[in-house]
C-alpha cells in the first residue's frame, strides 16, 4: 500500500516534468530562416501593390472631381423660366423643347431637377382638342340622317306618324322574340 | 498590464533599422514565440503558422518598434493573442471532431515525455481545465517566460497568475489521483 502523501508527491513531480516537458518544445530545425523569407516576400509583394493601388486612387479621385464638375455645369443650365401652362396648346410647343415642370427634391439643401426628355418629331405631342361636357360627342349628321331630318321639317305629321308606326313595330317585334324563347320551357312543363 | 506599460513613452534611441532590429528580434525570440503558439494550438504546424503570424504583424507594426520597452513581453503577448485567435478559428472549423477528442496528442511534447499515452492523458486534462487556470498554467510552462511576463500577456497581476497556476496544479493532481484509484480499482 503506497502513502497518499508519497503518492501526491509521485504525481507533482510526474506534473511538473510533463509542464516542463510540453514548455519546452523544440520546434523545427531553421525556424528562424523560414519567419525571415516569409517577411521578405511579405515585404517584396507591398511594394508591387503599391503603385496599383496609387493608380486606383488617383482614378478614384479623376472621376469624383469630374462629377462634382459636371454636377454643378448641369444645374447652372438656363431650365424654362415660364411655368408650365396647361392652358396653353401643346401644338404651339416645338416637340425637342419638351420641358417638365421643375421636380422638387424632398431634401432642402439638394438643388431641384430637371427632368429633360427629348422626343423625336415623330414622337411630338398631338394637338390637345379641349374637353367636352358631353360622351360620346356630338357627331356630325350622316347623309340617311339629314334627309329625314328634313322630311320631318317639311312634314312634321306625317314624320310623327312614321315615328310612331316604327316604335310600334319594333315593339311587336320584341314581344314577339320574347314569346318565342319561352315557348320550349312551356312546351317541356306541360310534359 | 496594457500596452502602455510595455510600450515606452520615449523613443529608445537605436542605432540599428528597424529592418535590423525586426531581424534581432526574429532571432532572437523566434523560438519563444513558437512555445507560446505551441502551448495554446499544441499542434506543431499550427504553432510555426502561428509563429510567422506573430512576426507579419510585428512587420506591419515595426514603426513601433523603437518605442517599445519590453520588446519580448510585446512578442509575447502579440503571440498569445494569434494563438488564440487560431484557436477558435480551429475550434470553429472542426467543432465535431473537437467534440470527442478536444485535442489530437501533441508530437513534439510527447515525444519528449516518456509515456505518449500519459501525455496525450495530461493534455486532456488542461484543455478540461477553464481558461482563467488553463491560461496561466500553459504560459508558466514556457521556459524562457518569468511570472512577470505571464502576467503581462495576460494583463492580471503577478499574485494572480500564482495562485492560479497553484490551483490549475492542484486541481490536475486531484483528477489524475482519482484516475489512478479507479484504475486501480
Amino acid at each position: 500500500m503506497i502513502d497518499p502523501r508519497e503518492q501526491e508527491q509521485r504525481i507533482d513531480a510526474w506534473l511538473a516534468q510533463a509542464l516542463q516537458a510540453s514548455g519546452s518544445v523544440e520546434p523545427r530545425p531553421g525556424l528562424e530562416q523560414r519567419v525571415l523569407a516569409t517577411l521578405q516576400a511579405e515585404r517584396n509583394r507591398r511594394p508591387a501593390a503599391r503603385p496599383w493601388l496609387w493608380a486606383a486612387g488617383a482614378l478614384a479621385v479623376a472621376l469624383l472631381l469630374f462629377a462634382t464638375i459636371w454636377q454643378g455645369i448641369t444645374a447652372r443650365r438656363p431650365t424654362v423660366d415660364k411655368p408650365f401652362d396647361t392652358t396653353t396648346s401643346a401644338a404651339k410647343m416645338p416637340a425637342t423643347a419638351n420641358v417638365r415642370p421643375v421636380v422638387e427634391s424632398p431634401h432642402r439643401n439638394t438643388p431641384p431637377q430637371v427632368v429633360r426628355k427629348k422626343l423625336s418629331p415623330a414622337a411630338a405631342p398631338k394637338p390637345a382638342e379641349p374637353r367636352l361636357a358631353q360622351f360620346p360627342s356630338p357627331q356630325p349628321l350622316s347623309r340617311e340622317e339629314a334627309g329625314f331630318a328634313q322630311y320631318a321639317a317639311r312634314y312634321p305629321e306625317q314624320a310623327t306618324l312614321m315615328a310612331r308606326e316604327q316604335e310600334q313595330f319594333a315593339r311587336e317585334n320584341r314581344e314577339l322574340e320574347l314569346k318565342l324563347q319561352s315557348t320550349p320551357q312551356l312546351q317541356e312543363s306541360e310534359r | 498590464m496594457t500596452d502602455e506599460s510595455i510600450l515606452g513613452r520615449e523613443a529608445i534611441p537605436l542605432a540599428q533599422s528597424e529592418e535590423d532590429l525586426l531581424e534581432s528580434l526574429i532571432l532572437e525570440h523566434s523560438r519563444v514565440v513558437y512555445r507560446i503558439a505551441f502551448s495554446v494550438l499544441r499542434q506543431p504546424q499550427e504553432a510555426e503558422d502561428a509563429t510567422q503570424e506573430t512576426f507579419l504583424r510585428v512587420l506591419r507594426y515595426r514603426s513601433k518598434l523603437p518605442f517599445v520597452e519590453d520588446r519580448k513581453a510585446w512578442l509575447a503577448q502579440i503571440a498569445w493573442r494569434v494563438a488564440i485567435d487560431s484557436r477558435r478559428k480551429t475550434i470553429r472549423k472542426r467543432e465535431d471532431e473537437l467534440a470527442e477528442t478536444p485535442y489530437s496528442a501533441p508530437v513534439t511534447s510527447a515525444a519528449a515525455m516518456p509515456d505518449p499515452q500519459q501525455s496525450a492523458m495530461l493534455d486532456r486534462l488542461i484543455d478540461a481545465l477553464p481558461d482563467q487556470l488553463r491560461h496561466p498554467l500553459v504560459l508558466s510552462a514556457v521556459q524562457e517566460m518569468s511570472p512577470r511576463e505571464v502576467a503581462s500577456v495576460l494583463e492580471i497581476s503577478e499574485a494572480a497568475v500564482r495562485s492560479r497556476v497553484f490551483r490549475a496544479k492542484q486541481i490536475l493532481r486531484d483528477r489524475i489521483l482519482g484516475l489512478t484509484t479507479r484504475g486501480k480499482s
